[in-house]
């Protein structure tokens, strides 16, 4: 059922689940709204299921092939998932696009940025996807400008605002109100200097032997990574992973309901 | 004499100013220290290109960053994979976060497989992208099956078709697996991968500085074996290496731009406490 | 580990039977404390100060898919919402995920009816920017500066754009409240928002905002499996302390041979 099909096997394959989704869209509209929640939670459920089910279920087997009666199911369920998801694309440019389309039609103030827009969005399309199709250098070259030329550059340029912004807020929000925030500054002044050469380079005439290791900057900041941020991380990782795993369970077993969480089951 | 506030402007011409002149210039500065995970990634690599049982096994190159993150992740990939080539380790190249990181990934690689005389196919291969959403599924049906889940390379070209994938078939065929990344993507690879075949798989980390603080457990729990952070990781690298790269020729304007932020920072409370003690004064 | 080991089973077992329980429970009218959370409490004033001002809310739910870290932003922003719709005050929703767009505009349209103000909801306030996670940064950043909103909220899966985004926020003078499970970000948001929500606050936040007895429930159940981990932690702390390792790793699953790499006594120094 999950294989590969290829031809005219392909064809009729895609035909078939054609069919059956129009069947089943129908179905679905048929459905009485009394039973739809139901309905919700039965497939929200039993998509869950699977994947606890696969994790859970004994498995058996040599030790390097270990699977249970759903392991190879796992692959067509990703494809499945992917697909899904892809479809979900449309909807996002649908949405940019009309809201872009019609600023333009309306000329509203700013449309000549939502034209820009569009048209780059566009010629993006063309030069990414032509390179693929189309064998004219002139493809090659569109892509090369608007891929190589224009989108790498603005990208590496935005995470290089990051550095600005992190100057500003440093230069803002540094200051020395309380104890804790001397602390917190002290901290953030030895691990600076203890990442970078020039920071270093203070406590270079330090023997990094024995105790006196223990006064070297990058020996400081790398202290500091590791027995003060680590364990923090490590005890917010525990309560952030309980706190997923009690919201995956509420949304599984479809112990709350309502547009996210508004009205009591 | 009074500190005066300075404007955002003003922060943002010296941030400029130090970072492009060491760039421009060439400005001495001291070989960096080379610190633990720096130390313990090229271990790894060393050891898993010597030891019988992993020198023969496959190297994954997950190249999940986008042009973003060049700076950082480009100079942890080249540097890296010019240690890879060196040992003649065969490798694959892979994206699933970051579509883009199929083209910077596989054309890097392309450049240093060529200078090193590897051929496509035959020495590295490159799966190309695959969508995020489907990793987790993705992962593991990848552990007992590389060509049934992945299906074709970039070029489209199937996998049990391609001469380096011959001996390469499940997650036990990998020898290492590198992660280059801007987000937290090495998680998948400890929870659904490294251990899931036979013997665990070594895993290495390359973050971008930023980035790097939320793996610092994973190297004490031994789930990650190295870390290279950010900028500074690669230029550690490098001198490790002793192959000077844009790693080190950038790690001056890191230097001068930590060292200016410390200043700033230095100014911001000095004038803070003037203000504080002006106006102490005024209420007296 | 790719399937359940026997310890796992039954430990992942008991921590979920502990939360469903409680959820149980609180839904039969058991009676539960929750502490004040002053991240959350600011969020009213924050919606306060933008009708005071008459201009819009940002709402951000990051750079996360349908998964549970964004539901749980969303459902933290639809509750933003359907407060800022009951005064009139418009709200802005950018998307990352396309996935996201229809869950986002029926959570929002939602908030709306909720608040009785169902004709001011309008599709385009919630809107797709882009799934590249500076082009989605450099969307939000334009749209801060074009709309000069009174309060951004960002909430969810956030990596590198977030300071770009609370920066930005900053520079327009607008109040900003954060919260994110993404602990590299945190110091980021704290530089530049008013207020940001840390650790597993994020997960009670629906909680602290709607006082369902469900959402109660299972945080009181979350703390409960909490002080069980702390517990355990700390008797294997002990244990090994005094030189008596009676408990076995309960959780290794494989030796990994090359985790020796990587050991302070053979560190850079």
């Amino acid at each position: 059922m999950f294989q590969v099909q290829h031809g005219a096997a392909l064809y009729t394959h895609l035909a078939g689940a054609a069919v059956v989704s129009v069947i089943l869209f129908f179905a679905l509209t048929l459905v009485p709204t009394k039973l739809r929640r139901p309905l919700i939670m039965a497939v929200t459920f039993a998509a869950g299921l699977f994947y606890a089910l696969e994790f859970f279920w004994p498995v058996s087997g040599p030790e390097s092939d270990q699977k249970n009666f759903l392991t190879s199911y796992i692959k067509p369920f990703s494809d499945i998932t992917t697909v899904l998801q892809s479809f979900a694309l449309g909807l996002g440019v649908y949405s940019l696009v009309s809201i872009h389309m019609r600023k333009v039609a309306r000329t509203q103030s700013g449309w000549a940025y939502s034209l820009v827009l569009i048209v780059s969005m566009i010629v993006m399309v063309i030069a990414h996807i032509g390179k693929e199709y189309i064998k004219s250098p002139w493809v090659h070259q569109l892509n090369e400008f608007a891929y190589s030329g224009l989108m790498k550059s603005l990208d590496a340029t935005m995470f290089s605002i990051i550095a600005f912004y992190i100057v500003s807020a440093a230069y803002r929000a540094f200051r020395i109100r309380s104890t804790e925030a001397t602390i917190l500054l002290v901290s953030a002044g030895i691990i600076m200097l203890g990442q970078v050469a020039i920071g270093q380079a203070i406590t270079n005439a330090i023997p990094n032997e024995g105790l006196t290791a223990n006064l070297r900057v990058e020996n400081m900041a790398n202290w500091i990574l590791k027995k003060v941020n680590s364990p923090a991380i490590m005890a917010i990782d525990f309560g952030l992973g309980v706190g997923g795993l009690a919201t995956a369970l509420r949304l599984w077993l479809s112990l709350e309901r309502g547009s996210y969480f508004e009205e009591e089951l | 004499m009074r500190i005066p506030q300075l404007d955002r402007r003003v922060l943002y011409m010296l941030l400029a100013l130090v970072v492009s002149i060491p760039l421009l210039v060439n400005v001495p500065l001291p070989p960096p220290a080379i610190t633990p995970p720096t130390k313990s990634f090229y271990e790894t690599i060393e050891t898993v290109s010597t030891d019988p049982k992993t020198k023969d096994k496959l190297v994954i190159i997950s190249c999940n960053f986008g042009s973003g993150t060049l700076a950082e992740n480009l100079s942890q990939l080249e540097a890296t994979l010019n240690l890879i080539v060196s040992k003649r380790m065969k490798f694959a190249i892979f994206a699933f976060n970051d579509p883009q990181g199929r083209d910077l990934g596989g054309s890097t690689a392309q450049r240093i497989a060529d200078k090193a005389g590897y051929k496509y196919g035959e020495d590295w291969v490159n799966w190309g992208f695959r969508p995020p959403q489907g990793i987790q599924s993705l992962l593991k049906a990848m552990v007992n099956d590389l060509h049934g889940a992945l299906g074709t390379d970039v070029k489209g070209t199937k996998l049990s078709t391609i001469p380096v994938m011959a001996n390469y078939k499940k997650a036990d065929d990998v020898g290492l697996i590198i992660e280059y990344a801007a987000a937290d993507t090495v998680k998948y690879w400890v929870q659904f991968f490294q251990r899931a075949g036979t013997t665990p798989i070594a895993t290495l980390f390359c973050p971008t500085s930023v980035m790097a603080n939320e793996a610092y457990p994973m190297l004490e729990t031994g789930q990650l074996q190295g870390m290279l952070v950010g900028l500074k990781g690669a230029n550690e690298f490098e001198t490790l290496m002793k192959r000077p790269g844009f790693a080190t020729r950038a790690s001056a304007s890191l230097s001068y731009s930590h060292l200016l932020i410390i200043l700033l920072i230095i100014l911001g409370n000095v004038g803070m406490i003037q203000d504080r003690k002006r106006q102490q004064g005024a209420t007296k | 580990m790719n399937h359940a080991t026997w310890p796992a089973r039954v430990i992942l077992i008991v921590i979920s039977a502990v939360i469903v329980w409680t959820v149980i429970a609180a839904q039969r009218g058991k009676k539960l404390f929750i502490r004040r959370i002053p991240g959350l409490t600011a969020i009213d004033e924050a919606v306060g100060r933008a009708v005071e001002m008459g201009r819009g809310i940002l709402l951000s739910s990051g750079l996360g898919g349908i998964d549970v870290v964004t539901l749980q932003a969303l459902a933290i922003c639809t509750n933003i919402a359907s407060a800022a719709a009951r005064y009139g005050t418009k709200v802005q929703m950018p998307i990352y995920e396309a996935a996201l767009l229809p869950i986002a505009e029926d959570a929002i349209s939602s908030a709306y009816n909720k608040a009785g103000r169902s004709d001011a909801f309008s599709s385009d306030d919630v809107r797709y920017l882009s799934n590249q996670q500076f082009a989605y940064a450099a969307g939000v950043a334009g749209m801060i500066q074009r709309e000069q909103y009174a309060a951004t909220f960002l909430f969810g899966t956030f990596f590198a754009e977030s300071l770009i985004m609370a920066e930005n926020a900053n520079m327009v003078g607008a109040i900003q409240v954060a919260g994110t499970p993404s602990t590299t970000q945190i110091p980021f948001f704290i530089a530049s928002c008013d207020y940001v929500i840390i650790g597993d606050e994020y997960y009670a936040a629906t909680a602290y905002l709607t006082r369902q007895p469900t959402l109660l429930g299972s945080m009181i159940g979350q703390d409960r499996v909490k002080i069980g981990i702390l517990v355990t932690v700390m008797l294997g702390f002990l244990l090994t302390m005094a030189k008596m390792p009676l408990v076995k790793n309960l959780f290794e699953d494989k030796d990994m041979p090359a985790a020796s790499y990587y050991s302070p006594a053979k560190g850079g120094k």
